[in-house]
């Protein structure tokens, strides 16, 4: 439960969450900077926990989470600047579940994923 | 009073972006009249936001602010290639045009209004105008230098 892919077209990101992540133990296993991207590195890299920005070139994230339930058991932290009503519930309707605004703090990335871990554990 | 999207904006962008700069790149700006030169090399990022209406959100810096800021978000390492300066600014503008868009389409449900992928410039006496949209200008500046933000609305 600690292999994470970082869907994101900003480098500045991808190096936020691997310095948030990487002290307490988690592997970032890759950075796809498009949707189209993502979605091939989940299905070669199989990520316990894919961070997913929405504003991205070719595929924008919600395209992305519409079909991330066919492709991944893997739990999805939508990472947006935006972060309107309307959003969140076109994304709860693809089946995500976790939300967390840009710019974000490392505890904020850190408490999102003990969440999900507490909530597979039971 | 119904609010307008210009009323809901002049409430709002400057705190957005002051909010932004503190919570990104620790350090305090503060909105001032106007900016003294655009003169020199400069580098600008754009965002448009596309929906029920549309408009576009200018953020624009003279070299040293662009270095001190990309280095800031670096976590104090120098960030090097201007492609990298141009992608770390354009994360700065994508976070301030969430910021802005997220308040929107809040306060006028409906407008889904959605952020296109950034556009970046950088270049000698670099000036970015808005045609055809009305648009406002506003200035900051602060311990990392000054930077004009520029929000246009088409439509609303």
């Amino acid at each position: 439960m600690n292999r994470v892919l970082v869907i994101d077209d900003s480098p500045f990101i991808y190096k936020a969450v691997k310095r948030a992540l990487e002290p307490d133990g988690f592997e970032i296993v890759g950075h796809a900077q498009n949707g189209k991207q993502g979605l091939e590195m989940i299905a070669s890299l199989r990520p316990d926990i894919i961070t997913l920005d929405v504003t991205m070139p070719i595929m924008d994230g919600l395209q992305v989470a519409a079909q991330l339930t066919k492709s991944t058991a893997a739990c999805t932290i939508m990472l947006s600047a935006m972060g309107d009503m309307d959003l969140i519930k076109k994304a709860q309707g693809h089946g995500i579940k976790h939300f967390l605004n840009k710019p974000f703090q490392p505890d904020d990335l850190l408490g999102q994923i003990n969440e999900i871990k507490r909530e597979i554990l039971g | 009073m119904v609010k307008t999207v210009w009323d809901v904006l002049t409430d709002y962008v400057e705190g957005a972006f002051c909010a932004v700069a503190s919570e990104l790149i620790t350090a305090d700006f503060s909105p001032i009249k106007d900016v003294n030169s655009s003169k020199g090399y400069r580098f600008a990022t754009i965002i448009n936001f596309v929906g029920q209406f549309r408009g576009r959100i200018l953020v624009s810096c003279d070299a040293a602010t662009a270095a001190k800021i990309t280095t800031n978000m670096n976590f104090g390492e120098a960030v090097e290639s201007l492609e990298e300066q141009c992608l770390y600014l354009a994360e700065f503008t994508n976070m301030l045009g969430g910021k802005i868009t997220t308040l929107l389409n809040n306060s006028f449900r409906g407008s889904e209004l959605r952020l296109t992928p950034p556009a970046m410039f950088a270049g000698n006496n670099l000036e970015v105008q808005t045609p055809a949209m009305r648009s406002t200008a506003y200035y900051f500046e602060g311990s990392l230098g000054s930077v004009t933000l520029e929000i246009g609305v088409e439509g609303a």
